[in-house]
């Protein structure tokens, strides 16, 4: 951007008073700088000078080059517009004449406006949002509304450089916001602003550069985090002890993560760095040389792929790995942390203390119960007493019993919805059967805690909360929001030896148990368990194949996205790994500890603990049913409190469901992992909830269901409802 | 909206018409009657004919030498007195900035006060060229003060209390000159002071028609800057008008023309007030290049008919113009002063 404006040498002030002097200041071409600054300091005093109201006392205001004294006051007015705080009071003036009246340095001697004059009128006035306000008086509109036609007379005057001395003055919080739009609009098509404002958080959103102008002649300018970083607002503002604090932590501490370019930009650590698509350090660097923004849809523009050195090869771009950039996509994350998480910053010493103090498996089984017969069956009964055909709501009634009978409540909810995903790291991948890099756990881990990943990006549209932890991540990372539970970095490889001890899988299942027992403090209503680490279809798959004695191509799937030859390698490492280990097909903790993995065994203690802590939860797809398959084969009567959600693509995933004795609710060819289908599980078991509390009675409807009886009586021969005739069965089996 | 008129705007035309249309008939109706009536009446419809060398020759002399010069300077005055309001008016940003207020018609009475008393021997109403010239003197000489003032006064506000000051000084400056004078010269001075359209002469028509054809061009010629003003100085000066330039150019034009007046007829008061007002509210827009025709138009038809008033109620005796326009007029000001919604 080249320096379009420059302030030279500038004194300002009056006869009698010198107000600011020798300030110098270069502004480019679409910058939007503000004045900020106590009442009387001079940001008025210095605007007026800029604009020609006042002489300067000394030095000169330059444009691109020409010093503006020297102008005559036409060539000024075709540079530069204002909109100053005095009032005006014009008589029997419309709207659209004092919007007009911004014409005057283009139109004739007698000041006719043209077509093309009248054009630029209109859009002006269009800008503002005030075309309604044509025809009206000037002197019978709001404060506001006059303020908005006077912002259109100078658009309408089409200078490259506005004035605005405190342009939101009485504008309400729309307009105000809508104003700094247009701003940002208007500099992106490369108009110069130049405005005070009295409102910090709008000049520190809105603005490239603040001009902090102190009493005394003092003067600060920086960005926006400079200013934050300086806190140089306390400064200005003289501010008691506490005030600056309370109103602007939260900023700075914004501001303080822009600044650090190792966190979100550049890891300089990584053996990657620097990208090699870049050439200078000068420019940051992706985070672990992979652009968070990939998966930001539109907003990316780009595409990317995987280079031989992992790397992340993004073209196309709209948004370029530059550092004129940061703003822009510190904003664009912001805007997505904003958006998504139930922003919840996750407070980790509690959560740490809670999983700490977790159970033991034993006790965890051993506390385990049967859900509420009698609440499935009252619930049933006001199922059918609903304005519907008895059963014509087919699964989402049986969901609907089923919760009603876990949690304990004739009304479930479904408003505090997790889903807690699991991230550890293989060993297995030097076989090089992973389909990614095994980095790519870490930075998915990071990536999920701010909605960009599938998975992520669905829940946090749909208000799901998701926690991510770390069970044994192999490679470093930074964040504050993936909970620290890792217990080793990455499991060994199966295929020479044995994944982690025993005492490693007890310790990740506790951790599990423990991450469950914190969403029933949190009082989640309804849990789904995703995971996250590269190569884990391929343990997944190993364990399937031991608990349910089925052969390695049987249950052998395509995971993450692999070759034909890729594909026959992963067979026979699954076939070795079993092989090699020999696990107990009867103790699934030495399974998960042998061929298992970290975050299997931690999904497995969510599992467990859900059933434990009477919390529904969901099973999303092919890892996430093999740890299901673990717990339930742990304990029994855990089975009751899962629900189904997605058919995974997967080929273990349909055995591995078939042993648990379920089935998936809908099949989408889905094969992402992450949790990815238990956003949508979610939606059913919401709309149980809804229709039990929701729907309405055939009394309340005021239908006579008498033409029902029939059916109903039918139904009372074949026995029970559904629910209550398949738990009376596997009642029988066990026993039996 | 490109070309063709919105409804509002060819509503707003069609008021300018109808408005434009009254007052050119109230004019020609106004000059008609002006010419017709007097203490020897003359039918309307003889007029043509005795100008066209039918009647008498006392009738000729009554419409050519009197009635006829009488009217045109009425017209003239009129409308000039009514855009030297409009032009301080619009300058001030305040309703009852006039010529009279700014102690310029005081400045005005001075000189003709000094001149009169200093100068034996001219008596009666009549316009001599002296007593022209000194109340030209007097008017721009108070103008120039005021227009020294404004380059040290900041706000509009301030210098139309200086104005008003400088016509208090006038007019005491005036009183003190009067108690040397005599009886005969202060009833001289008195009859001046109050105006009066008598004993015009067309020599005097063709200077005044001069000056003020002459100032109505330049005034129009500068609408643009005046429409400018309407938003106040700073917002001029940002769009490009000369603001210190202007201020001068409009006091000095607002000046010419009520100097004319004064010199010619004496000090009328109330017509640079009232009419503008008048004329805004019918129009409901200020804009120049409307509003000067307009105020110029209506100012002719007030006086006019103010004349007439003066000429015909008590005659043969003749009222003073000032005592009809301020009857008239003071009433429209104290209305409009209560009416003003800020």
């Amino acid at each position: 951007m080249e320096r379009f404006l420059h302030l030279h040498g500038l004194s300002v002030g009056y006869p009698t008073r010198k107000v600011l002097e020798n300030i110098e200041l270069e502004i480019e071409k679409g910058e939007i700088l503000t004045l900020i600054g106590p009442n009387g300091a001079g940001k008025s005093t210095l605007l007026k000078s800029i604009s020609g109201q006042l002489p300067l006392l000394a030095g000169s205001v330059l444009m691109q080059g020409q010093d503006l004294a020297k102008c005559d006051a036409k060539e000024r007015a075709r540079k530069m517009a204002v909109v100053l705080t005095e009032a005006i009071r014009p008589e029997y003036m419309t709207c659209r004449e004092v919007c007009a009246a911004g014409r005057y340095p283009y139109t004739g001697r007698m000041g006719i406006l043209r077509r093309e004059d009248e054009e630029a009128v209109d859009r002006a006035m269009a800008r503002m949002k005030v075309e309604d306000l044509a025809e009206r008086d000037f002197g019978a509109i709001s404060d506001g509304q006059k303020q908005r036609v006077l912002v259109a007379r100078a658009l309408a005057q089409e200078t490259p450089v506005l004035l605005m001395d405190e342009p939101t003055s009485y504008l309400d919080i729309r307009y105000r916001t809508e104003l700094m739009e247009t701003l940002r609009g208007l500099a992106a098509e490369g108009k110069t602003i130049l405005m005070s404002l009295h409102e910090i958080d709008l000049a520190l959103e809105v603005s490239d550069r603040l001009l902090c102008v102190k009493e005394g002649g003092e003067v600060f300018c920086g960005t926006p985090q400079e200013v934050l970083t300086g806190e140089r607002i306390r400064d200005l503002f003289d501010m008691p002890a506490g005030m600056y604090e309370k109103l602007f932590k939260e900023k700075a501490g914004q501001a303080a993560l822009t600044q650090q370019d190792h966190t979100f930009f550049a890891n300089r650590s990584c053996k990657y760095f620097p990208c090699h698509k870049t050439e200078d350090t000068d420019n940051f660097n992706c985070l672990f040389c992979y652009c968070p923004l990939y998966a930001m849809g539109p907003d990316c523009g780009g595409s990317f792929r995987y280079t031989k050195k992992g790397v992340k090869d993004c073209t196309g771009c709209l948004v370029p790995h530059r550092r004129e950039n940061y703003p822009v996509i510190m904003e664009k994350l912001r805007a997505f942390y904003r958006r998504g998480q139930g922003n919840m910053e996750p407070d980790i010493p509690a959560i740490l203390e809670t999983v700490n103090s977790a159970e033991s498996l034993a006790d965890c089984m051993h506390g385990i119960t049967k859900p509420d017969a009698e609440m499935a069956r009252l619930v049933r009964a006001d199922l059918d007493s609903l304005a519907m055909p008895p059963g014509s709501l087919g699964q989402i009634e049986t969901a609907a019993i089923r919760m009603a009978s876990i949690t304990g409540k004739r009304r479930p909810c479904a408003e505090r919805r997790r889903i807690i995903v699991l991230c550890a790291d293989n060993g297995l991948v030097e076989e090089g059967i992973g389909s990614a890099p095994q980095e790519v756990t870490a930075a998915q881990a990071v990536n999920m805690t701010f909605g960009l990943t599938g998975m992520s990006a669905i829940a946090s549209a749909r208000g799901d909360q998701v926690q991510v932890a770390d069970i044994g991540i192999a490679t470093p990372y930074h964040s504050d929001k993936v909970l620290p539970l890792k217990v080793r970095e990455g499991t060994g490889n199966i295929v020479k030896g044995s994944a982690m001890t025993r005492a490693e899988a007890e310790r990740a299942i506790r951790i599990g148990i423990g991450l469950a027992r914190q969403a029933s403090m949190d009082a989640v209503d309804i849990v789904g368990v995703g995971e996250m680490g590269i190569g884990n279809t391929t343990t997944s798959a190993a364990v399937i194949s031991v608990l349910t004695g089925r052969s390695a191509e049987e249950v052998t799937g395509f995971g993450g996205g692999i070759t034909e030859e890729a594909f026959r390698h992963k067979v026979k490492c699954v076939r070795t790994a079993i092989t090699v280990n020999r696990p107990d097909p009867d103790d699934p903790v030495d399974i998960l500890a042998k061929v298992g993995g970290l975050d299997l065994a931690a999904m497995c203690g969510v599992f467990l603990g859900c059933a434990r802590y009477q919390i529904p939860v969901v099973i999303d797809g092919l890892i996430s049913a093999a740890a299901a398959l673990c717990a339930v084969r742990l304990c029994p009567d855990s089975k009751r409190y899962m629900f189904p959600s997605h058919q995974s693509a997967d080929r273990g995933y349909a055995i591995a469901m078939d042993a648990i004795g379920m089935e998936a609710w809908f099949k989408l060819d889905m094969w992402l992992g992450e949790g990815s289908g238990c956003p949508m599980a979610f939606a059913v078991m919401e709309a149980a909830c809804a229709v039990l509390s929701r729907m309405a009675t055939f009394e309340k409807a005021g239908i006579d269901d008498s033409y029902l009886d029939k059916i109903r009586e039918d139904r009372k021969q074949q026995g029970c409802d559904t629910i209550c005739r398949r738990e009376a069965k596997e009642e029988n089996e066990e026993r039996g | 909206m490109k070309q063709e008129l919105t409804d509002a705007q060819r509503k707003q035309n069609r008021g300018f018409a109808i408005v434009f249309a009254v007052l050119i008939l109230a004019v020609l109706a106004g000059a008609v009657l002006s010419t017709a009536l007097g203490s020897a009446s003359i039918e309307p419809g003889r007029i043509m004919e005795i100008l066209a060398g039918g009647g008498s020759v006392q009738e000729r002399n009554i419409l050519t030498q009197i009635r006829l010069p009488r009217m045109c300077m009425t017209i003239l005055l009129g409308g000039a007195l009514a855009v030297s309001g409009y032009l301080l008016q619009t300058f001030f940003g305040n309703p009852i900035a006039g010529p009279y207020v700014l102690g310029i018609s005081s400045g005005a009475k001075l000189f003709v006060c000094a001149v009169m008393l200093t100068v034996v021997g001219k008596s009666g109403r009549s316009s001599s060229a002296i007593l022209v010239l000194a109340a030209f003197a007097g008017s721009l000489a108070a103008t120039g003060l005021i227009v020294g003032l404004s380059r040290y006064v900041r706000h509009m506000a301030s210098l139309l209390a200086a104005g008003i000051m400088i016509g208090y000084i006038c007019n005491a400056l005036t009183d003190f000159l009067v108690t040397f004078a005599e009886d005969a010269q202060i009833a001289n001075l008195r009859g001046w002071s109050q105006g009066s359209f008598s004993g015009m002469d067309w020599k005097s028509v063709a200077a005044a028609a001069v000056i003020v054809a002459a100032a109505m061009t330049l005034t129009i010629l500068c609408s643009k800057p005046i429409g400018a003003f309407e938003l106040g100085e700073a917002y001029a000066a940002s769009m490009g008008v000369n603001v210190r330039m202007y201020r001068v150019v409009l006091i000095m034009l607002s000046s010419l023309l009520s100097a004319c007046v004064t010199a010619f007829a004496g000090p009328v008061s109330f017509v640079g007030i009232a009419v503008p007002f008048l004329m805004r509210k019918s129009l409901r827009s200020s804009r120049p290049l409307v509003m000067v025709p307009a105020c110029f138009l209506g100012g002719a038809v007030f006086c006019l008919y103010a004349d007439l008033i003066a000429r015909m109620m008590f005659a043969p005796t003749e009222l003073n113009i000032s005592t009809v326009t301020s009857l008239i007029g003071a009433p429209v000001v104290i209305y409009m002063l209560a009416v003003r919604k800020r």
